[in-house]
């Protein structure tokens, strides 16, 4: 029996064809997940002494007061933790404008290097090229 | 003596409805208790506090969205290192990259909570739907490579504590009956998550 290239390649060609334009359909029509408060960072300070209940009540006000700033301030211990939306301010910037109203003895706490390096993997190796493939698709249809 | 038993037959029958009128044996069900969600606020709508304006959000939602909030807050100002009784480990890595102002992690895991906790309590539109992992797989690091360990009974008890703590700061009163219901269901969590 003759085997007839031609036929096969031009059939495999139109499957990969196919299956090309699927996955293109395919990543096009996944939308983009929406997740609440997307962009909303915690942050903590730590004082070095403990805050009393009086100037807890006033770190919360002031620190409430600072423009990006978002929800509930928690003051424990010596500590106070917030949350800050990061497209309006930084923690630095949130730190600066605290300290201004008079608070000192207080710095941004900053995860401990032996924590820090429990690193957890990826889903997608963003320096790949299914990673910008899929970027690039979605950024077409979104 | 017939006029005798006229009379006690006129007792008898007067006496009658004595006898039922008590009968608590009732055929309407009774009402059935309001889920834990629908204590929370349900599903009526309000005013996204934390969004901009016109942007509603289920009232059973942002009490739980609340909720989620102030336990991670509790777990960040108990970080320390190589101390114990802390979740640091547990949330490091997390918290590592939200210091480096990546905040799509923490976002995502506080949304997984909230539609975790609303879907399963009663909350149950799609706004919602839980799409995460299983319990048993979310908790494990080999399935889940954003648990930085597995977890102990110790753990849980002070994930509890926090949720716990969380709960009444934003009015949940301790000891109440949604207070009870809310610690029972998480402690009907605690088998798929504990892994140690």
């Amino acid at each position: 029996m003759k085997i007839n290239f031609k036929r096969i390649l031009v059939a495999t060609g139109s499957v990969i064809l196919l299956l090309f334009l699927i996955l293109v359909v395919h990543i096009a029509t996944a939308k983009p997940v929406t997740i609440e408060l997307a962009t909303w960072q915690v942050s903590r300070f730590d004082f070095k002494q403990p805050i009393d209940s009086i100037t807890a009540k006033k770190i919360e006000y002031d620190l409430s007061a600072i423009s990006g700033v978002k929800g509930d301030v928690l003051v424990k211990n010596n500590v106070v933790v917030f949350f800050h939306d990061n497209t309006q301010t930084s923690n630095q910037k949130v730190y600066e404008a605290f300290t201004a109203k008079g608070y000192k003895d207080v710095s941004i706490f900053k995860v401990p290097a032996e924590l820090a390096s429990k690193k957890v993997c990826p889903a997608m190796k963003q320096n790949g090229f299914a990673y910008h493939f899929s970027k690039g698709i979605q950024r077409i249809f979104n | 003596m017939k006029r005798n038993l006229k009379f006690l037959a006129l007792l008898l029958l007067s006496g009658a409805p004595l006898f039922v009128s008590c009968n608590d044996d009732d055929n309407s069900a009774p009402p059935a208790e309001a889920s834990i969600y629908d204590r929370l606020g349900g599903d009526a709508m309000v005013q996204d506090p934390d969004a901009a304006n016109g942007v509603m959000i289920e009232s059973g939602r942002l009490a739980y969205r609340k909720v989620v909030g102030r336990t991670v807050q509790l777990i960040v100002a108990d970080i320390q290192a190589g101390a114990q009784g802390n979740l640091a480990e547990h949330f490091a890595p997390l918290l590592a990259e939200v210091g480096a102002g990546n905040t799509t992690n923490l976002a995502v895991l506080q949304d997984n909570l909230v539609d975790f906790f609303s879907f399963n309590t009663g909350g149950t539109n799609p706004v919602n739907t839980y799409s995460g992992l299983d319990m048993v797989a979310a908790h494990n690091p080999a399935q889940n490579p954003r648990m930085g360990t597995t977890s102990s009974n110790a753990d849980y008890d002070k994930f509890v504590g926090y949720v716990g703590a969380a709960a009444i700061e934003n009015g949940v009163p301790a000891n109440s009956d949604l207070f009870n219901d809310v610690v029972a269901v998480l402690e009907s969590l605690r088998d798929p998550i504990v892994q140690e």
